[in-house]
């Protein structure tokens, strides 16, 4: 899986692409855990190249969201691809994170 | 003789002197009987050998060199004339010649002997090497035996573990200079062996790459220059050092992976004993609940929880992710579900909420949530009543009207810190059933890839929905075997189905 790093409007921009299981939580996790400090813990997450996400993917997700939280920021999800629309849907992880179609949006929306 | 002292020449020819001395005799012998009246040999002006003995040659001696030879002469103390010089050149060739056989004779044994010294000391360290069953050793023999076959005066063994190096020697003089340039040498000469000179010594390099990602090397230092045989040697013994590092690395992924299999192996026991074992019957039901596990150890549970003063409950839930990790706090979530149910927490929305804030930060520490299904049948008035933390695929089926999805109005455990999920309930007629299963049912894929599915699971429910609760949860587990065909289960397999029978069924 493809991991590229942005900003806009004062959020960082988490781009993923490809395939995300278990095997590449472990970049995630590590960069969630280094990077989210007080003055920078808006994230939004661009799922629009993701394909497929697993359990272990989406408690990555999961920690990043609690970690934004800790330091009063949030994460949000951007461009969901209908499959994985459809695992937000049945595990309501769609109650647990705000879900935008367009990443610009969401990064405004802090 | 290429490259030997004059001493060494000296002691040669004496050698030869001595062991040809019967032959110069005789030829003396002819000489003096042509009427000389001295035979001698000549080094310089030195006489290694003269007959009669002790007598020295005169000033108008005839003198021929032996060719090819330096400083050897043959003289012979009688008048000088052709057919005298004609056959004193014959005797010099003659006497030239066995000299160079000699002296070849002599090389061949010392390299015969060399050989022979360089294979006991490749068996030696063969022998020694069986005995070592780690890296560390086994370098610090390396070092030691080939430094005793080659006089060097250090011997150097490093490998390159990702960042690390592991390094024995024999002497001190290791410096991460010398490190890096014996590194250098491999990679850029791939396995030739030249001799370097550093610092007014010798270096000699081979490779001891185990693997590749591992790179090693074999450093020989010396004062002189190391001849071919010698680097012949090395080579064979970085040979040998190879396979036998390559043996231990092997030898230690093995025992790794043995311990991590009984680690696994442990796991699995434990969650097996942990599944319940028999089901308290309750009057109008027929409850069955199974759970076939996947290779590796994962996250899948369900329960049935009875106690005194509670309508008994069954509970299914799968952990975020595979593994140990996993295993383990679904034990911790099977645990935290039977503590909660007490007189206030009875229903099963209650239990998901009791037990989301029992687990919250522990599952917030681990980094992991799990979805959770609770039902709850109450004989009295046939109403099922259920709570659902993101937990999928749940269907109930209606007779004559078919099966759907129950879908979880609540996120699973450990997402956040309160669970907002309600009961909902369900007047059961006879004949309807609830089917709550894991991922590994839907999941499931064949060899094309294909999951499946939801509609697929929906479907095989509705058409063998006049079975049992047992004899369903076989058919379901076997459809999914039979869809996955010789593709191997990667997930859990759990399901608890509760069906809905006759008031007189027990």
């Amino acid at each position: 899986m493809n991991t590229e790093f942005g900003s806009l409007n004062g959020a960082t921009i988490l781009t993923l692409n490809g395939r995300f299981d278990a095997f590449e939580t472990a970049p995630v996790i590590e960069w969630f855990d280094k990077n989210i400090k007080a003055d920078n813990a808006h994230v939004v997450v661009d799922l629009s190249g993701v394909n497929f996400l697993d359990s272990a993917a989406l408690a990555s997700l999961v920690k990043g969201m609690k970690r934004c939280r800790e330091f009063q920021g949030d994460l949000f999800l951007s461009g969901l691809q209908q499959p994985v629309r459809i695992i937000f849907e049945l595990t309501r992880l769609d109650k647990a994170f705000r879900i935008f179609t367009d990443t610009a949006e969401a990064s405004t929306s802090f | 003789m290429y490259g030997e002292t004059q001493v060494d020449l000296a002691t040669e020819y004496e050698v030869f002197v001595h062991n040809y001395r019967s032959v110069l005799e005789s030829m003396a012998q002819r000489w003096l009987l042509e009427g000389a009246s001295i035979f001698a040999v000549l080094h310089g002006s030195h006489a290694l050998y003269s007959f009669p003995a002790n007598t020295l040659p005169q000033m108008n001696s005839v003198i021929i060199p032996l060719p090819n030879l330096q400083w050897l002469f043959l003289s012979v103390d009688i008048q000088d004339t052709s057919i005298v010089r004609s056959r004193l050149g014959t005797d010099a060739l003659l006497l030239a010649h066995l000299v160079t056989l000699e002296s070849e004779l002599d090389n061949m044994t010392q390299e015969l002997i060399t050989i022979q010294d360089q294979q006991l000391g490749l068996y030696e360290l063969n022998r020694a090497l069986d005995q070592c069953v780690e890296l560390h050793t086994s370098l610090a023999v390396i070092a030691r035996i080939s430094q005793r076959l080659t006089n060097a005066h250090n011997v150097i063994t490093a490998l390159q573990i990702d960042e690390r190096y592991v390094v024995e020697q024999t002497g001190s003089e290791l410096s991460p200079h010398l490190l890096r340039i014996a590194f250098r040498t491999n990679e850029q000469e791939g396995r030739s062996l030249q001799p370097m000179l550093l610092d007014g010594g010798y270096m000699l390099c081979a490779p001891l790459e185990i693997q590749t990602g591992i790179p090693g090397v074999i450093v020989f230092l010396r004062s002189h220059e190391f001849m071919s045989p010698e680097i012949k040697l090395v080579h064979a013994i970085a040979e040998q050092g190879r396979t036998h590092l390559r043996n231990v690395m092997l030898h230690e992924e093995q025992i790794a992976q043995a311990r991590l299999q009984t680690e696994v192996d442990l796991a699995r026991r434990v969650q097996t004993r942990l599944l319940p074992r028999r089901l308290v019957p309750q009057t109008g039901v027929d409850i069955f609940g199974a759970s076939r596990a996947a290779n590796e150890v994962g996250g899948d549970f369900f329960d049935y929880i009875v106690k005194p003063g509670v309508a008994p409950l069954q509970v299914i839930g799968d952990v975020a992710g595979k593994g140990l990790h996993a295993a383990m706090v679904m034990t911790m979530t099977r645990t935290a579900m039977r503590s909660a149910i007490c007189t206030e927490v009875q229903s099963p929305a209650d239990l998901l909420r009791q037990v989301n804030v029992d687990l919250y930060d522990d599952l917030t520490e681990l980094g992991l949530f799990t979805t959770a299904f609770v039902a709850c049948y109450q004989t009295s008035d046939r109403v099922l009543t259920y709570a659902n933390a993101g937990h999928s695929p749940v269907v109930y089926y209606k007779p004559g009207e078919g099966a759907y999805m129950l879908e979880a109005d609540a996120t699973p455990l450990g997402i956040l810190p309160t669970c907002f999920c309600d009961n909902h309930s369900l007047t059961m007629s006879v004949g309807s059933i609830l089917v709550a299963a894991t991922d590994g049912f839907v999941e499931a894929e064949n060899a094309e890839g294909v999951q499946f599915g939801y509609n697929r699971f929906i479907s095989e429910i509705e058409a063998h929905a006049y079975l049992g609760a047992e004899a369903l949860t076989e058919h379901l587990f076997s459809a999914v075997n039979a869809y996955r065909g010789a593709m191997p289960q990667s997930d859990d397999q759990t399901i608890v189905i509760i069906k809905r029978t006759d008031d007189e069924y027990v």
